[in-house]
């Protein structure tokens, strides 16, 4: 799932850039409004972190632009203002959650989760597609009953099709929410990654769950 | 009782009654007098109307009274008295009602009565007069007989008038009773309708909100001597509300400040921490946590610097300071950054730059004004840094380039947390309050401090600091001036 992280505050970016990307994340940065703005138009992304102190453009202004250009990108304020009406103003702005500083980076990178769900309409962390497993919460997979290691990368490749489960995905659509700008793949790298999970998820004796569709993309779903 | 409703009713009721007795007093003793006078009047005729009646026949004397048509002379309860002298030893006549008692006798010059208050012979109070006289001849054409003198004497009760008197006196007395009674309680009446206005005053502010100070005093139809207390309490609610808005925002500021640093060594140590890492990372994140921690310690003291100025507990220790090694000592900690941005630095120091002035303070003011200059110039930009002798005061001037703050702005950047746009991504731990904490302390050691930007983006701050001794005297008198 690819994230979206505008704050002008050096060490905070870093860390929140950082802990994302370890948590699986493809994360995009930006320190000031202006830039986060131009990201957060050229992208499709997950969930945008967004400060609201920033340079350039400030991030209830960011918010705003959004809502108005009809983008329903989930939104995570960041804020270190906590009286009643900043968090209202946000929230009523069209912003979806918000967090306020100093805050543990476990509830954040929750909360971004819970957001990355909200997104794709689903509420339970748990997503079952046949006898497959996902556990988005725990990041953990599971196959009849028997656990499936994945790499980072993987996983982020099975949680995006998990979403979409049942419907044809691109691999544009694919490459867009788990890579960020600044990874430079392969142009077939999709494809690999295909191939590397088609190999951990598919087992003689189970319908296959990876379908590809020629010219379209792939689809997860029980064999139809 | 410390009302003002009781203070107010007693001094009024002390004051009612007062007039009223001394007024009471006036007219009983105007009474009395005149009473006494007709009484001693109608006395005096009466001894005259008898004296007319007393002939003198050769050397013969003639009382020709009626006792008939006398009859108060009777012996009664009320009976008055007469007693006609010749002289002490003799006595002419006298009224029947005295039977064989004396009435005393008094007399002033010849026709003119004397009066005397005594105790009547029968034991009742009454008075007396006496009128010597010479009695009429009775033929007057005989001139041979020698005159006499004789004095007549009349008494009378005064029962009459004593007891009028008595009854003036009570009625006086009762008069004024009812009266202080009766002012007492329109008084009372009146004081606390007069007070009304106090009470619903006080009502107004009892109802004034322990948090709300921006309601005021409704001052519609209040009295004029209360309009002043209204007014006042509406200005000390303005003044009080606008000094709670301005701690407000300065406090959430602070909160604002201080919480975004924490929230980024927070999220570095959480992150760093999430998993088992090599020695490099951990260093780096230290690193980076030890410089959070001592652009937060930079902005505390600066807080609690402003916090004893506002507090007016800085104490000025003054001392001869030469500006441009100064500047030089506080250059060392902040050379390395300027390295780092490889900026240009242009000294102009001048020689005899010395101040008299507070060392910690000025340096305080210099580490900010270098630094902020080093922060806000652009990558590879320039610095300026003049100091000269400028009429009586030294002359400080540090300029960068690439600055940003626009010509309407130039003002604010002494208001504490005002911040240039991209100051805060230049570096995060610039938080507006140095220029600010320059700019107080400047004012504390009797100096100036201005800032100006031009077109091609070079801002400029300019320090005047008084430098001789005549100027430290002046400053000195400045500093030991009262607070």
């Amino acid at each position: 799932m690819r994230v979206l992280i505008v704050e002008d505050y050096d060490p905070l970016r870093k860390a929140l850039g950082q802990g994302l990307e370890e948590a699986g994340f493809a994360v995009d940065i930006s320190a000031d409004g202006e830039e986060g703005l131009w990201y957060a138009r050229s992208n499709e992304y997950d969930v945008i972190v967004l400060d609201l102190m920033l340079p350039r453009v400030d991030g209830l202004t960011i918010l705003k632009r959004l809502r108005a250009e009809g983008s329903a990108v989930p939104i995570l304020i960041l804020t270190a203002k906590d009286t009643v009406d900043d968090r209202v103003t946000g929230l009523n702005l069209g912003a979806d959650d918000y967090l306020v500083k100093p805050f543990a980076f476990e509830e954040l990178l929750a909360r971004v989760r819970a957001l990355v769900r909200r997104g794709y309409n689903r509420g339970d962390p748990v997503i079952q597609v046949g006898d497959l497993q996902i556990d988005t919460a725990a990041r953990v997979v599971n196959r009849a009953e028997r656990r499936i290691d994945l790499s980072a990368r993987e996983y982020a490749l099975l949680e995006y099709l998990a979403l979409h489960a049942g419907e044809v995905v691109s691999r544009t659509g694919i490459w867009e929410h788990i890579y960020d700008f600044h990874s430079d793949p392969e142009s077939n790298v999709v494809d690999v990654y295909i191939g590397y999970l088609r190999k951990k998820i598919e087992r003689p004796g189970l319908p296959k769950l990876i379908h590809t569709r020629r010219g379209q993309g792939y689809l997860l779903g029980p064999s139809s | 009782m410390k009302t003002l409703q009781a203070r107010l009713l007693i001094s009024t009721a002390i004051g009612t009654t007062l007039v009223l007795l001394v007024s009471g007093t006036v007219l009983y003793v105007l009474v009395r007098q005149s009473l006494w006078t007709e009484f001693d009047e109608s006395l005096a005729s009466k001894a005259r109307s008898l004296a007319a009646l007393v002939e003198q026949e050769n050397d013969r004397l003639e009382v020709e009274f009626d006792e008939a048509s006398l009859p108060e002379f009777e012996p009664s309860d009320h009976a008055e008295y007469y007693q006609l002298w010749l002289s002490r030893a003799r006595v002419l006549a006298r009224s029947r009602s005295l039977g064989r008692h004396d009435l005393g006798l008094i007399q002033g010059p010849p026709n003119d009565p004397a009066y005397q208050s005594v105790r009547l012979p029968d034991g009742r109070t009454g008075r007396i007069v006496g009128i010597a006289f010479v009695p009429r001849l009775e033929d007057e054409d005989n001139q041979a007989d020698e005159p006499l003198e004789v004095t007549l004497v009349v008494g009378r009760e005064t029962a009459g008038i004593e007891s009028a008197l008595a009854r003036l006196e009570l009625l006086l007395f009762a008069v004024c009773l009812l009266a202080v009674l009766v002012s007492l309680g329109v008084l009372a009446w009146f004081v606390r309708r007069g007070l009304r206005p106090v009470g619903w005053l006080s009502a107004q502010i009892a109802d004034l909100g322990e948090n709300d100070l921006s309601a005021r005093i409704n001052g519609a139809g209040v009295p004029t001597e209360l309009r002043p207390v209204v007014d006042g309490l509406n200005d000390l609610l303005g003044r009080l509300g606008a000094a709670f808005q301005r701690e407000r925002r300065f406090t959430a500021d602070v909160a604002h400040e201080l919480r975004t640093p924490l929230a980024g060594v927070r999220s570095m140590l959480e992150v760093a921490l999430s998993k088992k890492r090599n020695a490099e990372a951990y260093q780096g994140v230290m690193s980076d946590c030890l410089a959070v921690n001592q652009q937060m310690q930079q902005m505390v003291e600066n807080l609690l610097n402003l916090a004893r100025v506002d507090a007016g507990q800085l104490e000025i220790e003054r001392e001869t300071v030469d500006l441009p090694e100064l500047i030089r000592q506080c250059w060392k900690p902040l050379a390395e950054r300027a390295n780092q941005r490889e900026l240009d630095v242009d000294w102009h120091l001048g020689d005899g730059c010395t101040v008299e002035t507070d060392r910690a303070k000025l340096r305080l003011v210099l580490l900010n004004v270098l630094d902020n200059a080093i922060t806000h110039a652009s990558g590879e930009g320039d610095i300026v840094i003049t100091s000269s002798p400028d009429d009586g005061a030294v002359k400080l001037v540090v300029s960068n380039t690439g600055g940003n703050v626009a010509p309407e702005d130039v003002q604010h950047v002494f208001d504490r947390f005002w911040r240039g746009d991209t100051s805060r991504q230049a570096s995060a731990g610039h938080c507006g309050l140095g220029l600010s904490l320059c700019k107080t302390m400047v004012d504390q050691l009797g100096g100036s401090i201005g800032a100006a930007t031009t077109a091609d983006g070079t801002f400029t701050i300019t320090i005047h600091l008084p430098s001789g001794n005549a100027d430290a005297e002046r400053a000195k008198g400045k500093r030991d001036r009262p607070e």
